[in-house]
């Protein structure tokens, strides 16, 4: 008799040990592709690292597949996908968290949503890492677990949500972790490190202790008057790129450039395609963005494609979707 | 601030090759054959002049890309990184050729 002969012939209500997994899977209840059998545990089963990781620290996404280990560095982010195609019932539903191996390493899961019934797709989790050294993870590494609820009833409505039935992370997604464009957050950890000896040493000697005192405060006035205008002239603005002003080439359609302040000047970036440039000011910096597409389009082009190496390649893919010939 | 000397020693310190285009110059950088990265050089007598953007084009944070340049990260660092980040094949080897 199989474990599922309560709840008539439905998955039983409440969390589904080992064998009533099994079972749901055999009668098509549940889906859990590829099922790995070292994964299923009394009450749960634990998910592994998909094929694609996104990590706030690397220009692009990166096929863990083809490459051993993802390293997550200290106050960064990564968006993974599990392995598993999960499939649920209406008459179920998931709850998923960190296995206990990443908890134990300070790395913190944007779990806790319930899975809905009905739900089909692989789940995305961002890690972020807040420990002081890096975190390395690999393929096919276990590292979630999900535990598996048989619902009382039907619900009137599943599961129709816009991650229904996504095996991959959408561009919005991918485009969310690789656009921090770094440690800001590590940034700041380094500084306060770098405090740390000088007020431990002003503690000690007493006499530092009073200016440093008045150096935080005056840094502090000084962060807060900052903070007060930043919104004026530190926010990135998104400039449409609606032509190329090139006798020569068009654009097939427009393109978004991320105009930003930096040390004095700015930078404009396309970010689809990782090309950046700088100017001394906003018109200058989108001025030479556009030079530096026409020239990186005709130099790569020049180029051999067995003389490309990854990046390259995917430059010049996209320039070549977005550049054509007048 | 990364400025326009920074650049240029980072093209050096990489063997780049630095091609003339419009309002650039193109330092490209390659590795056993191949091109791996490429980073424009804005016109200008000015060795200040803001060239933020390097971190784009060197794939590393403007921290790191500060330590490129100012030599506390070596050119063989920088290939080994780039291969962490799968942005040189792995069967590649670990000289910079220009």
């Amino acid at each position: 008799m199989g474990a599922l002969t309560p709840n008539n012939g439905h998955p039983p209500q409440g969390i589904l040990v080992d064998s009533q997994i099994r079972s749901a899977m055999e009668r098509g209840f549940l889906g859990i592709d590829p099922f790995d059998e070292e994964g299923l545990e009394p009450a749960t089963y634990d998910l592994r690292v998909g094929r694609i990781g996104v990590v706030s620290t690397a220009p692009q996404p990166i096929d863990l597949s083809e490459q051993t280990v993802l390293t997550i560095e200290p106050l960064s982010v990564a968006l993974l996908q599990t392995e598993e195609v999960l499939r649920l019932s209406p008459r179920m539903v998931g709850r998923v968290g960190p296995r206990s191996n990443i908890m134990r390493h300070g790395i913190f899961a944007s779990t806790g949503p319930q899975i809905d019934p009905g739900f089909s797709g692989r789940l995305f989790v961002t890690l972020l890492n807040v420990t002081d050294h890096p975190f390395l993870i690999r393929h096919l590494d276990r590292f979630l677990t999900i535990e598996f609820h048989g619902l009382s009833q039907t619900p009137t409505r599943i599961y129709k949500g816009k991650h229904q039935g996504k095996t991959e992370p959408s561009t919005e997604e991918i485009n969310a972790i690789l656009s921090r464009g770094g440690p800001a957050l590590k940034d700041i950890h380094r500084d306060m490190l770098e405090l740390i000896g000088p007020m431990r040493a002003a503690v000690i000697l007493g006499k530092e202790f009073p200016r440093l005192i008045d150096l935080q405060q005056s840094t502090l006035e000084a962060i807060t008057k900052m903070s007060a205008t930043a919104p004026a002239w530190e926010t990135p603005i998104t400039v449409p790129v609606t032509a190329l002003g090139s006798e020569h080439y068009a654009l097939v359609r427009d393109i978004p450039a991320i105009v930003q302040p930096a040390g004095g000047g700015f930078t404009a970036t396309y970010f689809d395609a990782n090309i950046a440039t700088s100017g001394d000011t906003q018109e200058e910096a989108i001025s030479n963005l556009k030079s530096l597409l026409i020239d990186l389009f005709e130099d790569l082009n020049a180029e051999r494609s067995e003389n490309l190496g990854p990046e390259p390649t995917r430059q010049l893919a996209i320039l070549r979707e977005l550049i054509k010939s007048k | 601030m990364l400025t326009k000397d920074h650049a240029v020693f980072i093209a050096k310190k990489l063997n780049a090759d630095i091609r003339t285009k419009s309002a650039h110059d193109l330092a490209v950088i390659m590795h056993n054959g191949k091109r791996i990265a490429q980073f424009g050089i804005r016109r200008g007598s000015n060795r200040n002049q803001g060239h933020n953007h390097i971190p784009n084009g060197v794939h590393m944070n403007a921290h790191d890309t500060l330590l490129l340049a100012q030599c506390t990260i070596s050119a063989e660092q920088w290939v080994e990184m780039m291969k962490q980040k799968g942005l040189i094949e792995e069967s590649a080897k670990t000289t910079i050729s220009p």
